[in-house]
């Protein structure tokens, strides 16, 4: 059996990815996550109608706990400037995290190496994944408590978990050969 | 808020990213700074503090200190543990700005993390 992520290409600087056997699972949770993020924000192509849509739409911490935590607050304590920061980074935040939802899907889809900007976008979406299905199963430091109300989400959760920590060993330069896992020396 | 000159004349704003080896500042008087703070704001400088969360993986978290803020990984375990024991950690301080960038990354890679006046 293959790890799903191994170095690889030229000089082993980039990663050789094979998500194959988790394509379905991964397809799943990323429509999730997109269906999360929302649509790309139209920006009017008057730029008057544009600034008027930043100024009216001043952007608070979403009410959806798993929104919550992928878009947190910049500030605490302080709801003007958390808003200030939300107006200045929230839309590149959702752009990088959609692109990187993307990024996976299309890996998952067609096993090969992919460059190291393309691995970090791996890892991000991975990331991702987990704060979404780890904030829905009520994750604590304890472990996850919520396990028996969906079990799809509680294995998912643990799968996702794996590929993350096998993808930051190879990023970190800790992989530990083929079939190592979880313990590298 | 913005804009408040404090005047209370710090010299130990270490300029973020520039890595501190090991935590230990050398030198604190005579530091070479950049002019460029008169263009932002006031000198009391910010703190950007990630928070302790369930979800994120320790080796992610230490991943993401070495690369994004380029500190060496014996630096950035110890922020990472500081991070997972302690609750928090401060782990780059600076301008508002530097701050804003910093927080605003560091919510890209999915860490929980906030920018506050270091007083």
């Amino acid at each position: 059996m293959t790890a799903e992520f191994a170095p690889g290409g030229p000089d082993e600087t980039g990663v050789h990815v094979d998500l194959g056997e988790w394509a379905w699972v991964i397809n799943l949770y990323v429509g999730d996550l997109e269906d999360l993020l929302g649509p790309v924000a139209q920006i009017p192509s008057d730029p008057l109608d544009a600034l008027a849509a930043t100024i009216k739409e001043a952007p608070e911490l979403p009410s959806d706990p798993v929104r919550a935590r992928l878009l947190p607050d910049g500030v605490l304590d302080d709801p003007e400037a958390a808003a200030e920061f939300r107006r200045f980074a929230q839309t590149t935040l959702l752009e990088r995290k959609r692109a990187d939802a993307e990024a996976l899907r299309e890996a998952a889809a067609s096993p090969g190496v992919v460059d190291p900007a393309r691995a970090r976008q791996l890892l991000g979406a991975l990331n991702d994944l987990r704060l979404m299905l780890g904030t829905r199963l009520g994750v604590t430091e304890g472990g996850v408590l919520a396990g028996g109300e969906d079990l799809q989400a509680y294995q998912s959760y643990g799968l996702f978990t794996h590929l993350q920590g096998l993808l930051v060993d190879v990023l970190a330069g800790d992989w530990g050969g083929p079939g190592a896992g979880d313990s590298a020396p | 808020m913005d804009g408040v000159p404090s005047g209370d004349g710090r010299v130990d704003a270490v300029s973020p990213r520039s890595g501190t080896m090991g935590g230990v500042s050398i030198a604190p008087t005579e530091v070479e700074r950049p002019q460029t703070e008169g263009l932002t704001a006031p000198d009391v400088p910010w703190v950007t503090v990630v928070w302790n969360d369930p979800v994120n993986l320790m080796t992610y978290v230490a991943f993401v200190f070495q690369e994004y803020f380029g500190y060496n990984r014996k630096k950035a375990e110890k922020l990472m543990l500081q991070v997972h024991e302690e609750g928090r950690s401060a782990v780059s301080n600076g301008s508002r700005e530097e701050m804003e960038r910093d927080v605003a990354a560091l919510h890209g890679y999915g860490l929980w993390a906030t920018m506050q006046q270091d007083r």
